[in-house]
C-alpha cells in the first residue's frame, strides 16, 4: 500500500518533468512580442550614439559617441522642454496628487449609500475616455466664441469673451492641471476609498467615546490610517515626474504655447519623426529615461527605508 | 454639535453635487450641441438646451465614407486585439504561476523589465517599420499585445486556486494544455471578464500609436477620426498656429454640429458598456493594490 503510494508520486511528479517543457510554450508567444517590441527598440537606442543613416540601418551607421548629447546639453530648445516637462509635472503632482484623496474622505462622510454609489459611478466615468475627446470637451468649454466661458463672462459683462485660454501660454499648464484632475480624480479616489473602507471600525468608535466628532475623526482616525497608502502613491508619482503625457499634450499643444506646454515627448516626436533626427532625438529620450531611472531608484529606496518596498 | 454635523453634511454633499455636475456638464453640453444648429452654437446661444433643432451634424456623420472605416476599423482593432493581449496574458500568467517552469526567475525578470524599460518614441519606430509594420492595423494590435500588468494578475489568481484540481487531472495523464484550457479557464471566468474589459477600453481609446505608426486615411481608427473632425484646421497645418486656431473658432471652419454630433457619438460606446463593466474595474484595480 506505501509502496504504490510512494510508486504513485514518483509516477506524477516523472510525468510533471516531462511535462515542463510544454510550459515554454505558454510562454514563447509573450516573449516573442517582447523581444519584437520591446528588446529589438532597446537595442535601437544604440543609434543615440551614431549617426543614423536609414540605409546603412542602426548596425551599419557610424558611430559618433557622444555627439549628440553635446548637442542636447547645449540645445536651448531641449532645457525648454526639460524645464516645461519639470514644471509641467511638478504642478501636475502639486495640485492633482491631492485632489483624489480629499474626494475620498468627503465620499467616506457620505451616509447614504445611494448618493455615494451615484458620485463614484459618475466620477470614474471620464477616465474611460480617451484624451482625444477629453480634449475636445476642453476646446468646447474654452471656445470664445461658444464655448462656457463666453457664457459665463456674458452673464457678469454682457459681452462675449475674446480670450481663447487655449493660446495663452500662461494659462496652457493650468488647462493641462486641471483637466488632469478632471479626468482622473475619480478613478484615483478608489484605491483610498478601499484603504479607508479597511479601517477596524473600533477605532472610531474608542475616538467617539473620547469625544471626537467628524472632524476629529476625518484628521486623527481616517487620514493617518491611509497614510502609508497616501506615501506609497505619492513616492511612485515622484518616481514618475520626468514622465509626460503625450496624448494630453499632443492632443491641446499648439504653437501659440511651445514655451511653456512643450514637453520632452511631444518635442521628441516632432523632431524625431517629423523631421527626422533620429539620433539626436533618440539621445534626449535616453537621457529622459536615464533620469526617470534613477528617480524611481531613489524612490524605492526612500520607501523601503520606511519598510515597504515598491516592487 | 448636531446642527454643526448637519451644517457640515450640506456642505460637503454640495461639493459633491457641483463635482457631480461638473463632471456631466462636458457630455450634455456636447449632446445639446450636437443637436443645435450651427449659427445658433456659434452665437453663444447653446448651454443647457438644444437651440434650432436639426439633425444634420449627424446626417453629415453618417454620410462619411472615413467615419464608417474609422468605425470598423476600431471594431477590428478592439476584437482582435482583446482576443491576441487576453490569450497572451492568460497563458503567460499560467505558466509563470507554476513552480514547475524551468528558470522562472529569469523569465520572469524578463517579463518585468519591459514594464520599466522602453526603447522610447524614436528607437521603437524605426523597429516597427523594419518589420514591415508601418501604416498596417497590425502595428496597433501587436504593439503591447504583451500586456506585463496582465500577466502579474492572472498569475496571482492562478496561484490562488486550490493545487488539488489540478492534481487529480495530473494523475489522469492530463498535460498542462489540457488543463489549461479544460479546467483553469472555465473557472477563470471573473478575471477573464475583468481582462477583457481593460483590454477592450484601452484599445477603443488607442490614439498614440495610431498617431506614430498609421497614416493613411484606410488605417484610421475612432480617435484618429475624432482628432481629424475635431481638431479639424489644426491637424491640415500638422502644427496648429494662432490663425489656424482662431480658424478653428469662425463661423466657416466646417460646422460645429457636425463636431459635436463626433465628440457625442465617440464617447457613446465608452458610456453604454461604462454600467457593466464598473463592478469589474474596481476589482482589478483593488487586486492590484494589493500585489503591488
Amino acid at each position: 500500500m506505501i509502496i504504490g503510494q510512494k510508486h504513485r508520486v514518483k509516477k506524477t511528479s516523472n510525468y510533471l518533468y516531462s511535462q515542463q517543457n510544454i510550459l515554454y510554450l505558454f510562454i514563447l508567444p509573450g516573449l516573442v512580442i517582447l523581444i519584437l517590441f520591446h528588446y529589438l527598440p532597446i537595442y535601437g537606442v544604440t543609434i543615440a550614439f551614431k549617426n543614423f543613416n536609414p540605409i546603412f540601418g542602426i548596425m551599419g551607421s557610424e558611430w559618433v559617441g557622444l555627439k549628440y548629447f553635446q548637442r542636447l546639453w547645449s540645445s536651448m530648445f531641449f532645457w525648454r522642454v526639460f524645464k516645461n516637462t519639470l514644471v509641467i509635472n511638478l504642478m501636475q503632482l502639486i495640485c492633482g496628487f491631492p485632489a483624489p484623496i480629499i474626494l475620498a474622505l468627503s465620499l467616506n462622510e457620505i451616509r447614504k449609500t445611494i448618493f455615494k454609489r451615484t458620485v463614484q459611478t459618475i466620477t470614474y466615468l471620464p477616465h474611460f475616455l480617451s484624451w482625444v475627446i477629453v480634449g475636445g470637451f476642453v476646446v468646447n468649454i474654452l471656445s470664445p466664441s461658444q464655448g462656457l466661458i463666453t457664457i459665463i463672462s456674458r452673464l457678469f459683462t454682457g459681452e462675449k469673451s475674446d480670450l481663447f485660454l487655449l493660446i495663452e501660454p500662461d494659462a496652457f499648464p493650468w488647462i493641462l492641471v486641471f483637466s488632469s484632475i478632471w479626468q482622473s480624480v475619480g478613478w484615483g479616489s478608489i484605491i483610498y476609498i478601499a484603504a479607508i473602507s479597511g479601517i477596524n471600525p473600533q477605532i472610531y468608535e474608542a475616538s467617539i467615546i473620547d469625544g471626537a466628532n467628524r472632524w476629529h475623526q476625518m484628521w486623527y482616525v481616517t487620514l493617518p490610517s491611509i497614510m502609508p497608502t497616501i506615501f506609497v502613491l505619492l513616492i511612485l508619482r515622484i518616481g514618475g515626474i520626468m514622465g509626460s503625457n503625450f496624448e494630453q499634450i499632443y492632443v491641446l499643444l499648439n504653437s501659440n504655447v511651445y514655451s511653456t506646454g512643450d514637453v520632452i515627448s511631444t518635442y521628441v516626436f516632432r523632431e524625431g519623426l517629423g523631421k527626422g533626427n533620429y539620433s539626436y532625438t533618440s539621445a534626449i529620450g535616453l537621457f529622459q529615461s536615464v533620469i526617470g531611472f534613477v528617480l524611481m531608484m531613489i524612490a524605492n529606496r526612500t520607501s523601503k527605508r520606511f519598510g515597504r518596498s515598491l516592487w | 454639535m448636531n446642527k454643526k454635523t448637519g451644517l457640515f453634511n450640506i456642505i460637503n454633499g454640495g461639493v459633491l453635487i457641483i463635482i457631480c455636475i461638473s463632471m456631466l456638464y462636458p457630455f450634455w453640453n456636447s449632446l445639446v450641441k450636437s443637436f443645435s444648429s450651427n449659427s445658433e452654437i456659434m452665437r453663444g446661444n447653446v448651454f443647457l438646451w438644444p437651440k434650432g433643432i436639426t439633425l444634420s451634424g449627424y446626417f453629415e456623420l453618417f454620410n462619411d465614407a472615413l467615419f464608417f472605416t474609422s468605425l470598423k476599423n476600431s471594431l477590428y482593432i478592439v476584437l482582435s486585439g482583446t482576443f491576441i493581449r487576453l490569450a497572451l496574458s492568460l497563458m503567460s500568467g499560467y505558466a509563470f504561476s507554476k513552480d514547475q517552469l524551468k528558470h522562472r526567475k529569469i523569465l520572469f525578470l524578463l517579463f518585468i523589465l519591459t514594464m520599466f524599460f522602453n526603447g522610447g518614441i524614436v528607437p521603437t519606430f524605426i523597429t516597427v517599420d523594419k518589420l514591415g509594420l508601418y501604416d498596417t492595423l497590425w502595428a496597433l494590435i501587436l504593439m503591447g499585445s504583451m500586456p506585463v500588468y496582465h500577466m502579474i494578475l492572472a498569475m496571482s489568481f492562478f496561484r490562488q486556486l486550490p493545487n488539488e484540481i489540478e492534481e487529480s487531472a495530473f494523475v489522469d495523464g492530463a498535460s498542462f494544455i489540457q488543463i489549461f484550457l479544460k479546467i483553469i479557464l472555465p473557472i477563470s471566468k471573473p478575471l477573464i471578464a475583468t481582462l477583457i474589459i481593460f483590454n477592450a477600453v484601452a484599445l477603443y481609446n488607442l490614439f498614440m500609436q495610431a498617431v506614430i505608426y498609421t497614416q493613411s486615411p484606410k488605417n484610421f481608427v475612432m480617435q484618429t477620426y475624432v482628432r481629424l473632425k475635431v481638431f479639424a484646421a489644426e491637424a491640415a497645418a500638422g502644427s496648429g498656429s494662432l490663425e489656424t486656431l482662431m480658424m478653428l473658432d469662425k463661423e466657416d471652419s466646417g460646422t460645429e454640429t457636425l463636431k459635436m454630433a463626433v465628440l457625442t457619438l465617440s464617447s457613446i460606446p465608452i458610456i453604454v458598456v461604462y454600467p457593466f463593466f464598473q463592478k469589474f474595474f474596481i476589482k482589478g484595480v483593488t487586486l492590484g493594490a494589493v500585489k503591488s
